[in-house]
């Protein structure tokens, strides 16, 4: 899954970042506005998180520029501004969920998670594929409810790939960007060597 | 003391001031007509005599002897208003009216007008001054007289009076309509409200007032606009940097493997969160000492408690009860205000409960917030000083000790109060806030009654 990150604080959009890679998202962090407006015209987003006071503007004008032109990507906004009447007005706007800074990263992943399966249609965070199920919160594969692995950290990419494709027999091109951030080096038998592993792991 | 209106001092002035001019004008009026009314009773004494004199001393003359005395008998029975008398100059009486009693002359006679303490009295001299007649008239028929004429000019005023203060009222009331309904106006005005005076037909000379005030409130209005951005933006300046610190701790101690450093990176958040509560609490304290609440409109709560609790549900705490009304209740509320209060009181809730036991919420009908949890009985005397700035009672948890009192002065600044109980009524333990807030009691009871 791919992920928007509109933050201008250095240092709180690395630690954000470096949190969502982990979790097995895909990042493009950006810090104006303007780069991500170009982001969004070019690229296919799961999900962007909108910083509010950037040094080009207000992230809600971008927000709303994203519902005007009907782009269906779910937002989530992060900032400072902790008054009922912003929150209400950022939710209006049409956002997603409303982070308010300062948050903790696992709470954000979390809401991250809950809006993309918002927006997926299947709000369950387990991945179900025959008997193979696949719990994307605790990252925890079962094996006819037998517990095959766990803390599968370095396969977070390939869980939600899983989460993509679990409806599909084919892969094809735009589910495997999804995986990848700007810059990031694409393996092209990732996906591959993940299905390996679990294999093995399943017997 | 407290003065009075200044239209009812203009009624009674007026008022006054008519009822003045009457009385000078009737006593002028009464001090003329006794003068003619004298005249005419002058004139007559005057003519009577000049009438009778002759004639009575002609029979006077005739007679055998001059000095023998007689007194006229009454032809019919009536009331004598005027006697007379002939006297000599040697002062003894020749003739008078059957009534003219010899007490009513009043010593010697003297020729011309002369008044006694009853009478009036006109003496006329014939002969060399040999003989005099004196004709009398008491004064009370003249005293009856100008009474009844002055009585007579006054009847129309009695009841012109109440007429005139009917008028005068009613003009009064008319001219004072647009100066009632300024000062209306501006005694509805307060930081609350700082809508614009707009009065129709406002005379001349008040026009500049509410154009002042109107401008005046402008620029209150900008400087409490003012107060607020700042309070916002400097929450905005505090969090970001505490937000880069917290989020890189966080991932610090993801990456660091050493127990030790674990140990100290999870200190280090922690002072860090409390850090973080602290600038949040004074924050949120610095805008319950601002004055710049929005309380002019009476808003909707039960969205509003919902979206609140919720926010909690979100953050983890589950174990949250939200009862609300059927019907929609409206309390003159600063929405940011509003939820500062809710937080504050559940964040409470939450942090002193027992034992992860569940919390209740409730907002009823009359718009009051009652937040229950579960706890040890405080005592009376923790109880009287929660709600003081940086009291904390005392509990294994630590707090800002600021949440109540920035609570207290919110609910007092919109005209609300509070109620802390511990124990619960009918039980033994627990802890309960209430809080009412301002309420448009006919507006609720309306819905209630749909």
């Amino acid at each position: 899954m791919r992920i928007l990150l509109i933050e201008d604080t250095e240092g709180l959009g690395e630690a954000i970042k470096d949190h969502l890679d982990d979790e097995g998202y895909a990042v493009d962090w950006v810090k104006t506005l303007w780069s991500a407006e170009s982001c969004i015209k070019t690229t296919c987003y799961d999900l962007v998180m909108l910083d509010l006071m950037l040094p080009d503007g207000n992230g809600l004008n971008l927000l709303l520029d994203i519902r005007r032109n009907k782009i269906q990507i779910p937002v989530i906004i992060m900032t400072a501004k902790d008054q009922v009447t912003d929150r209400v007005k950022g939710l209006n706007a049409g956002a997603d969920d409303y982070l308010v800074k300062p948050f903790d990263l696992d709470e954000m992943a979390a809401r991250v998670a809950a809006v993309c399966r918002r927006y997926s249609g299947n709000p369950n965070p387990n991945i179900v594929i025959g008997n193979l199920e696949v719990n994307l919160t605790e990252k925890v594969v079962y094996l006819s409810d037998s517990k095959v692995g766990t803390h599968i950290t370095e396969s977070g990419q390939f869980l939600k790939f899983l989460s993509i494709i679990q409806d599909s027999c084919l892969v094809d091109l735009d589910s495997k960007k999804g995986l990848y951030a700007f810059g990031a080096e694409i393996e092209s038998n990732t996906v591959e060597v993940y299905i390996s592993r679990l294999r093995k792991k399943t017997g | 003391m407290k003065s009075l209106p200044l239209q009812t001092k203009l009624l009674f002035y007026i008022l006054g001031l008519i009822t003045c001019l009457w009385c000078i004008g009737l006593t002028l009026a009464g001090y003329h007509l006794k003068a003619e009314l004298n005249k005419v009773f002058d004139s007559v004494l005057q003519e009577t005599a000049e009438r009778i004199f002759p004639l009575a001393l002609v029979e006077i003359l005739n007679r055998d002897d001059v000095k023998v005395f007689q007194q006229l008998p009454a032809l019919s029975e009536y009331e004598e208003r005027v006697v007379y008398r002939v006297v000599n100059s040697m002062g003894e009486v020749l003739l008078k009216s059957h009534n003219a009693g010899d007490h009513l002359w009043g010593g010697k006679v003297i020729e011309g007008f002369k008044t006694t303490e009853n009478s009036r009295i006109y003496s006329l001299a014939a002969i060399q001054k040999r003989y005099f007649i004196q004709v009398l008239e008491p004064l009370n028929y003249r005293q009856v007289a100008l009474k009844e004429a002055v009585m007579l000019m006054a009847l129309p005023l009695i009841f012109l009076l109440p007429l005139s203060f009917l008028a005068v009222l009613w003009l009064v009331r008319k001219l004072f309509k647009p100066v009632k309904q300024l000062s209306i106006e501006v005694s509805n005005r307060s930081a609350r409200d700082l809508v614009p005076i707009s009065i129709d037909q406002l005379p001349q000379e008040l026009l500049p007032i509410p154009a002042a005030i109107n401008q005046l409130m402008k620029q209150v209005q900008v400087a409490l606009d003012a107060e607020r951005h700042f309070t916002a933006n400097a929450a905005h300046e505090l969090r970001t940097p505490l937000a880069t610190m917290k989020a890189q701790i966080q991932r610090l101690e993801k990456r660091v493997t050493d127990p030790e450093y674990k140990g100290k990176l999870s200190q280090l958040r922690i002072s860090l969160d409390h850090l973080i509560n602290l600038s949040d609490k004074l924050l949120q304290l610095a805008k319950a000492d601002a004055l710049s609440l929005k309380l002019a409109d009476y808003h909707p709560l039960t969205e509003l408690m919902i979206f609140i609790i919720e926010d909690f549900r979100r953050s983890g705490f589950e174990k949250l009860t939200l009862k609300i009304p059927e019907h929609e209740v409206f309390a003159a509320v600063d929405i940011d205000a509003f939820a500062i209060i809710v937080k504050n009181i559940v964040d409470n809730a939450l942090k002193y409960r027992s034992n992860n036991e569940p919390v209740l919420v409730e907002l009823t009908y009359d718009a009051k917030i009652v937040v229950s949890n579960d706890c040890e009985p405080l005592k009376q005397e923790n109880i009287d000083n929660l709600c003081n700035r940086f009291y904390r009672a005392p509990s294994q948890q630590t707090g800002s000790g600021l949440g109540l009192a920035i609570v207290s002065t919110l609910v007092k600044k919109m005209g609300g109060s509070i109620y802390i109980e511990s124990p619960i009524r009918q039980s033994h333990r627990g802890f309960q806030i209430v809080v009412q807030l301002k309420t448009d009691r006919e507006m609720n009871n309306a819905l209630q009654g749909q």
